[in-house]
């Protein structure tokens, strides 16, 4: 009986939301993807997988199989489109549950699509946080949906955000399992100075810190750093349980990553898209509305205010990042070094708010 | 939804996370990663060989069809540069590995890779072929070197006879 409950607990009650935040994750979240994680690098990527023979279509195990070679340029063309469409509908709040599934399945198809040269890239939770957070509620505030009338019921689940918790928490000890047996643990070897050469020489990424990182011969330090990717990786999975501790490990898992694109130049924004949900967005909304809330009105303007300048900043950013102008040997892109020194910064400052005992419930 | 099914839900998703780990492992064993999955990439070997960090290089060896140029290299990112960084050695070992049959592509899919190496060499080709190199680097006096390289393999895909 008691198990139950504190499963019951676990599922229902590990994180608290409001109709407003879990709202303005969701136009962030949208824009998010409208202009950073549409599987594929665009119309010259889609047409050169659709001109190649199938001697080349090698779709991993799965419904892939069912084909027999790469799809028509049609069929990327029209995946595109509906995701951009349906993301353009959930940043709005258009018929939101209905668009989140949408939104997710189109992601779903369009990197099986593009997986077919024989290489997996493990970005499914893109395609998850919207299949997923449909279930939440999550327009059930600053939509199209509330505005028109179509909400009748405002009260939003956590379940979802508990469900990609757990889904996170195991993919990321399926990232550190195998460190274990492949002897990233063995102090006569590094494994992570391995892997920075590896891609160095192989992969050409040498932007950032990597020329620094490869002159850099303390092999106590790269033992170190193998230590902390398992543990961290795997320890991952143990936190699900407590969500003060998951938050925790996501906040690492920021810092992480920025040191994961500084040295090994792999960015791996999708997964920002999921640490982004375990920020306090309750408290984001509250300050909005604090801000807002002495022109009256305050519920359309954070709507418009959130929604305008989620398109506005990440557009400029991804204009800017396309033009080329920096890190121009690089297959990373600038947008990605700017979100993730962001999510750095952000993450510093919450740790800093946390240690002077501003704001409580960030953890 | 009401909440015995998200319970059942949660249930059915912990019992299922570890089995279709299991899977991912038998299927990507006996023959690729399959997708969709919930796994993230293990990078789980440690390249490193006898005290030496081992990396591999395929390059393409072009032959021009005029005798007056010389044998052109050409990278993979350079003849398929409209494939992402992330997938493009998954790419190569797929359809280009050491063990790869190369007379069974067909006469489309040697055509189609040979507009591609044209494309990127700029010259007419008669014949390609696929080197495959490991190299070795090791610190030396607080730099690294490249100590060795071997070529595991040459293998020609069209032309030669």
């Amino acid at each position: 009986m008691k198990q139950s409950s504190s499963f019951n607990r676990w599922i229902f009650q590990s994180y608290s939301g409001t109709p407003g935040g879990l709202g303005i994750f969701r136009i962030v979240f949208a824009g998010f993807l409208l202009f950073f994680l549409i599987p594929g690098n665009g119309t010259a990527h889609f047409e050169f997988l659709s001109s190649m023979p199938a001697d080349y279509f090698n779709p991993p195990p799965g419904p892939l199989r069912l084909l027999d070679g790469y799809p028509p340029l049609l069929f990327y063309r029209i995946l595109r489109l509906t995701i951009i469409l349906s993301a353009v509908a959930l940043l709005l709040g258009f018929f939101t549950k209905k668009v989140s599934i949408i939104t997710g399945v189109a992601v779903l198809l369009l990197q099986g699509g593009i997986f077919s040269v024989g290489k997996v890239n493990h970005e499914i939770l893109i395609g998850m946080v919207p299949l997923i957070m449909a279930f939440s509620n999550w327009g059930a505030a600053y939509s199209a949906d509330q505005y028109g009338g179509q909400v009748s019921d405002r009260s939003i689940e956590t379940w979802p955000i508990t469900l990609l918790s757990l889904l996170l928490g195991f993919m990321m000890f399926t990232a550190g399992f195998p460190k274990i047996l492949g002897g990233w643990l063995d102090p006569a070897t590094q494994a992570t100075q391995g892997h920075l050469i590896n891609q160095y020489f192989e992969n050409g990424r040498q932007a950032l810190l990597a020329s620094a990182a490869l002159k850099t011969d303390t092999p106590l330090f790269w033992e170190l750093l193998d230590w902390a990717t398992v543990i961290f990786e795997t320890g991952f999975l143990f936190a699900v349980w407590k969500p003060r501790f998951f938050k925790m490990f996501a906040a690492v898992a920021v810092l992480f990553h920025f040191s994961t694109m500084m040295i090994l130049n792999i960015a791996f924004l999708p997964n920002f898209a999921v640490y982004a949900l375990f920020l306090n967005w309750s408290a984001i909304h509250n300050g909005m509305k604090r801000f807002f809330s002495k022109g009256g009105n305050a519920e359309k303007y954070i709507y418009v205010t959130v929604s305008g300048l989620t398109v506005l900043l990440f557009g400029i950013l991804k204009w800017i990042s396309i033009q080329d102008m920096v890190l121009r040997n690089s297959d990373l892109m600038l947008h990605e070094v700017v979100l993730v020194s962001f999510a750095l910064f952000i993450v510093i400052v919450i740790i800093f708010r946390h240690f002077l005992n501003r704001n409580k419930t960030v953890f | 939804m009401a909440k015995n099914r998200v319970k059942k839900l949660f249930i059915v998703v912990m019992i299922f996370l570890p089995l279709q780990y299991m899977v991912v492992g038998i299927v990507g064993f006996l023959d690729a990663e399959p997708w969709p999955a919930f796994v993230f990439p293990g990078f789980k070997s440690v390249p490193v060989f006898e005290g030496a960090f081992e990396t591999e290089q395929k390059v393409f060896k072009l032959v021009p069809v005029s005798n007056q140029e010389g044998v052109i290299s050409q990278t993979p990112a350079e003849v398929f540069p409209e494939m992402p960084v992330s997938q493009l050695s998954g790419f190569m070992r797929q359809n280009f590995s050491d063990g790869r049959d190369f007379i069974s592509i067909s006469n489309e899919g040697k055509k189609w890779l040979l507009n591609r190496a044209q494309g990127s060499a700029g010259v007419e080709i008669r014949v390609i072929s696929l080197r495959t190199l490991k190299e070795y680097r090791r610190f030396e006096d607080g730099s690294m070197i490249l100590d060795s390289t071997a070529i595991i393999q040459e293998q020609v895909i069209i032309g030669g006879e």
